[in-house]
């Protein structure tokens, strides 16, 4: 790769940095002087060693949750606040957008407050004055640049600071949450200048929870977990793993949430001498006698159930029966369960449930919702269901696959999240989940009456 | 130390707008505007005057003016006592752009100095024409050339004060009510509303205890002032020289802790 061989611009060694939170702080010196020594607080790390290369000209994106320290990282970067331990160098003019319209005065006119908040970022007169008219052309406010910007809406007001900040040609651009300004049509135009200056061999540093951005215009995405860089690489692996970590996060607190709001019902139920309702879906194995339980390597729950009947095996089957993990969009495609009663059962219902990387659910069946009954199996006898997609319309990317075996109440007797993956290629790139075959038609009369008159 | 002046000179249009934008803000939305700037000092000047002079029947050595000698002393003098004052909301006033922005700190001390040295000329104009009315033969002399001189010395004066002071009141919020009560001693201390000659003839003013007075740096600043518009002399050069060397050094310092204090303001504030 090219960005192997250009020079490192930011140079981050173990940086460490603390924040210190005060129970109950003193800022006077009287204060000061009766508490000496005794001030109480407690020290939180945001920042615990952090090594980061960046090179001129990459994208690069910092992703994670929140309190895991990437908008304290870009503020080390700033300079606005300095590291407790280890190093950090920076090469080049640096511009953050960290605040949009810091320091615009609400009494001044658009202009003034453009050429006073460029001179925040540095620049000189001369600078700003061959600036100038592309900002305001960039922030589409000409009829309104002589008006005193306290009479701007607050997209205007945004738009405004955004063009001064975005024009202000810094070698080094840092940019903190702020790519949701104004409406769709500006923030596409934000988006295309980010891509221009990255075109020009701008380094960037963006910090969203925008991953849909971060996947369009960085090369590189690092992602910290509580002061660290748990992995950094290719943007598009970066941010699966990430989202399957705050997808099973969700999941666990959702669950127990589910369980206790479930709990209430069930109490305040009792209390008023109604019969509970039933709990249906995914009920806590731990409430069973027997049952089965199992967790990923990130202490996650995957598998659970009452253990009746067990899905031994799951795979997929492309169009000539094989087993495969990639089929290619408008090819069909199996999932092929194979399971074995361990007890005696009443009923059988086996479901799939598929979800691409952000967490969103594609498709969420089973064969109770379909209306096909499955005969039920003797205690001991194996089987497999064959759940046959003529037609996989899914857009280009990775999907999980959820699989399940539970009784018609929805007792589970076998669920296993996220069991099975498979890649869609595809030779375009839909965003979305469905992307099904489409033709696109023009014709001459369609086209005369779009024009206006 | 010196990284940090050279960055200064590289953000001079912020240090620009931002002493044009206060200058601005002071007055802006105010009924009587601009207008502010001399009548605050004019009535400063008639008060003093009256009180002093009528009341109290303080007079001015033989050929000099009672309120030109105050207003002479009284010009300069608020310049610094309203930069020490102001120095301590320099930058606590300024968090919001301290926690977002990056840009050397050192603006912000060095634009309220600004901003009140431009204040102290506007109002020196103005206020001196008034003194036109007062006094019957204006002294305008060739001494004048020194003004310059002074007027470095009183930036430097409050340029080290507003660097160290805005730095600490960070840490130590209270600090702004004992610089109203300091800059108040202060303002008797320093030969102001009351002529230098006055403390010399009083009987318990000791050498010793004339010297301690002379080591107030305001002195040779009002000191020099008067003798340049008043006497029409040129200023006593050790006074003056000591003022320097006690503001350089004072400004040394104050750039040495500002340095320090600056790494943690964005938490502090």
């Amino acid at each position: 790769m090219e960005n192997q061989e250009s020079p490192v611009v930011i140079k981050v060694r173990d940086v460490r940095k603390h924040f210190r939170v005060y129970s109950d702080k003193s800022v006077t010196l009287k204060e000061r002087i009766i508490h000496f020594g005794r001030t109480k607080y407690t020290v939180h790390d945001v920042l615990r060693g952090i090594d980061l290369d960046i090179r001129k000209g990459e994208t690069v994106a910092l992703i994670g949750q929140n309190g895991s320290g990437k908008s304290t990282l870009l503020k080390l970067l700033t300079g606005i606040i300095y590291p407790d331990d280890g190093t950090i160098s920076v090469n080049g003019k640096i511009s953050s957008l960290l605040e949009l319209g810091a320091g615009f005065h609400p009494d001044f006119t658009g202009r003034e407050n453009i050429y006073n908040n460029a001179s925040i970022f540095g620049l000189s007169k001369k600078e700003i004055d061959r600036r100038y008219d592309k900002i305001v052309a960039f922030s589409e406010l000409e009829e309104y640049i002589d008006n005193p910007v306290r009479t701007y809406s607050s997209g205007m007001y945004m738009r405004l600071a955004f063009s001064v900040a975005i024009n202000v040609n810094a070698e080094i651009l840092l940019i903190d949450e702020i790519l949701a300004v104004g409406d769709a049509n500006f923030q596409k135009k934000c988006m295309d200048m980010i891509r221009h200056l990255k075109r020009k061999g701008v380094t960037i540093v963006l910090v969203t929870h925008d991953m849909g951005a971060v996947e369009r215009i960085c090369d590189r995405a690092v992602w910290l977990v509580d002061g660290l860089i748990r992995k950094q690489g290719k943007t598009r692996e970066i941010i699966d793993d990430y989202l399957m970590d705050m997808d099973e996060k969700a999941d666990v607190i959702s669950r127990k949430e589910k369980v206790r709001v479930a709990q209430e019902a069930a109490e305040e139920a009792k209390a008023s001498g109604e019969p509970a309702p039933e709990v249906i879906e995914e009920k806590e194995p731990e409430e069973k006698e027997q049952g089965i339980v199992e967790y990923d390597d990130a202490g996650v729950k995957c598998r659970w159930g009452n253990g009746d009947l067990l899905i031994q095996d799951a795979y997929l089957e492309d169009k000539n029966g094989m087993p495969c993990t990639m089929v290619t969009a408008g090819q069909p495609l199996a999932i092929v369960l194979e399971y074995e009663a361990k007890n005696p059962l009443e009923s059988l219902v086996c479901g799939i449930a598929i979800k691409n990387m952000t967490g969103d659910t594609c498709v969420a069946t089973n064969s109770d919702l379909r209306h096909i009954p499955l005969p039920i199996p003797q205690t001991g006898e194996k089987g497999a269901v064959r759940i046959r997609f003529p037609r996989v319309d899914l857009a280009k990317g990775t999907y999980s696959i959820d699989i399940a075996a539970h009784s018609i109440e929805g007792t589970p007797y076998d669920y296993q999240k996220e069991r099975l993956s498979f890649l869609v290629s595809a030779t375009y790139t839909d965003v979305g989940i469905y992307a099904p075959e489409l033709e696109f038609r023009l014709t001459a009369e369609v086209l005369a009456v779009g024009t206006p008159e | 130390m010196f990284k940090e002046l050279i960055r200064v000179f590289e953000y001079r249009e912020m240090l620009f707008h931002s002493v044009r934008k206060e200058l601005r803000v002071r007055y802006k939305g105010s009924v009587l505007g601009f207008l502010w700037t001399f009548i605050n000092p004019l009535m400063q000047l008639v008060v003093y005057s009256f009180v002093f002079n009528s009341i109290m029947g303080a007079r001015a050595p033989e050929g000099v003016n009672y309120t030109l000698m105050i207003f002479v002393g009284l010009v300069p003098w608020t310049c610094i006592s309203s930069t020490i004052n102001q120095s301590a909301n320099a930058i606590i006033g300024n968090g919001n752009l301290i926690k977002k922005i990056y840009f050397p700190r050192l603006i912000l001390p060095l634009s309220l100095t600004l901003t009140n040295m431009v204040n102290m000329l506007l109002t020196g104009i103005i206020v001196f024409a008034a003194c036109f009315v007062l006094t019957p033969n204006p002294p305008l002399t060739w001494t004048y050339v020194f003004l310059p001189i002074v007027f470095v010395a009183v930036f430097l004066l409050s340029f080290a004060f507003a660097v160290l002071l805005s730095a600490i009141t960070v840490y130590f919020r209270d600090l702004e009510h004992i610089f109203a009560i300091i800059t108040m001693v202060w303002f008797y201390l320093t030969p102001i509303i009351y002529p230098i000659d006055l403390i010399k003839s009083r009987s318990w003013v000791s050498p010793t205890v004339l010297t301690i007075y002379k080591l107030n740096p305001a002195y040779g600043i009002v000191d020099s002032f008067q003798k340049i518009i008043l006497y029409g002399k040129i200023p006593d050069w050790m006074h003056l020289g000591y003022v320097y060397a006690f503001s350089l050094v004072l400004l040394f310092i104050a750039l040495f802790v500002f340095d320090r204090c600056q790494r943690r303001f964005a938490e502090e504030i």
